[in-house]
């Protein structure tokens, strides 16, 4: 029986509506609406920036049944913003439930974590870090969707990645399903989401490669791709 | 030999200060010439996920603020000091932010390293990472992640040595421990510069 109703989607990029999280989270609370949930967006980077902001989003936080999270991965692990947004989401947990002992776990939370390597093995850190904010805020944790080649994607909506995006496509539509049920994600959604969406590997990293130049091209620095410009004398040539 | 601290203590959180003293005292008696920038303090805005830093004005960020000294700091000295309160095992905000704008130290190319994709070099050398996690009472699978996390750092910082730890906060510190982790790092980093 499907019991919950309301999710919310926060957007974890700085790029907001152009990024690949906002492609990937949309797409999926698109899905999760469709079992007749209410659904909202955050976008963390603009709209908890005042004092007025963060009461009025961890109000949201309070009143919902579901949390999607989507996120790049910086530096192995969480955007700092999002690391700033989860402490202040365990932080009032903790301090509304302060007189039970345990906090419930009424609110589910799922994860998606993209990353610009072509492994989306590289996001497995992340995934951990997630886990436990889940546990501390007392959230049950459903599962992360773990993808990799993000630079593929540069801000389209996935319907307009054709073939490409079909097997992601298909494992998130599961997801919601799995989410609206508040079950942990299943085998069928990991394999389908985590597949690669460019094979074999190398071709994504040439491209890759080829686009970096391009646009140092575009933004005439082509020559000045390999600068060092914080090196010191004997120190790092 | 220079180390760099960076402090990533919460504006509201606890002090890191008598730990950072413990650090401080060890590495200068391994002969490091030593910086601490307590992060809270600084001018660090969020990193905008722009890549600007690698295709417009390579090896430098485009957000003129603290950021960029704090990059240009890190990669001239020889061993960097994660020093932060343990977040769902991973960094605080403030440290974190002040990495996430790291990225310009870095090449955007792809290189292969040990069967894995990851960013080429930019630099020639890079530091050593000391990681001094700190948590109010030890939660065991935070801290293996923490150390997780350390690694994988070390491997797209392109860093020779990495060491992580995490320490209960308490009103006795004991800083012996912490003190002979500084010494074991110091005298790998200080072999590798011989």
């Amino acid at each position: 029986m499907i019991k919950f109703k309301k999710a919310i989607l926060l957007i974890g990029s700085p790029k907001g509506k152009d990024s690949f999280s906002a492609s990937l989270g949309s797409y999926l609370l698109s899905k999760v609406e469709e079992y007749d949930v209410s659904i909202e967006k955050v976008y963390l980077h603009s709209e908890i920036n005042t004092e007025a902001k963060r009461i009025q989003f961890l109000d949201k936080i309070e009143e919902t049944d579901i949390i999607i999270l989507a996120a790049p991965l910086y530096v192995d692990t969480l955007p700092a913003k999002v690391i700033r947004t989860l402490s202040l989401i365990a932080e009032n947990r903790k301090n509304i439930n302060s007189d039970h002992s345990d906090l419930e776990t009424d609110k589910s939370f799922a994860v998606i974590v993209n990353c610009g390597f072509p492994e989306a093995e590289q996001n497995k850190t992340a995934f951990k870090v997630y886990e436990q904010f889940a546990k501390e805020a007392g959230f049950k944790y459903l599962g992360g969707i773990s993808i990799g080649m993000g630079g593929v994607v540069s801000g389209r909506s996935l319907l307009e990645m054709g073939g490409m995006s079909s097997d992601l496509i298909k494992g998130l539509e599961r997801a919601a399903d799995d989410i609206v049920r508040s079950h942990r994600f299943s085998d069928s959604v990991i394999e389908k989401t985590s597949k690669p969406m460019i094979s074999p590997k190398w071709i994504y990293t040439l491209v890759g490669n080829f686009s970096w130049r391009y646009q140092a091209f575009q933004n005439r620095v082509y020559r000045k791709m390999n600068d060092k410009p914080y090196r010191r004398e004997k120190f790092n040539d | 030999m220079k180390a760099l601290i960076l402090n990533g203590e919460e504006v509201d959180g606890f002090s890191l200060k008598h730990i950072s003293k413990s650090i401080k005292e060890e590495l200068r008696s391994c002969d490091f010439e030593v910086e601490e920038i307590l992060l809270k303090e600084k001018e660090i805005a969020d990193c905008l996920g722009l890549f600007k830093c690698w295709v417009k004005t390579p090896g430098i960020c485009i957000i003129d603020d603290y950021g960029r000294e704090a990059a240009a700091k890190l990669i001239n000295s020889e061993l960097v000091v994660f020093l932060t309160p343990v977040t769902f095992g991973s960094y605080s905000y403030q440290l974190k932010k002040a990495l996430d704008r790291m990225i310009p130290l870095i090449s955007p190319y792809f290189k292969k390293i040990e069967g894995e994709f990851h960013h080429r070099k930019r630099y020639s050398k890079y530091p050593s990472i000391l990681a001094v996690g700190v948590m109010e009472k030890i939660k065991q699978a935070q801290s293996q992640i923490f150390k997780e996390l350390v690694k994988r750092n070390s491997i797209n910082f392109h860093s020779a040595y990495c060491e992580a730890e995490v320490f209960e906060m308490a009103d006795n510190f004991d800083s012996k421990k912490i003190k002979k982790l500084v010494k074991v790092i110091s005298e790998k980093v200080g072999e590798q510069n011989d």
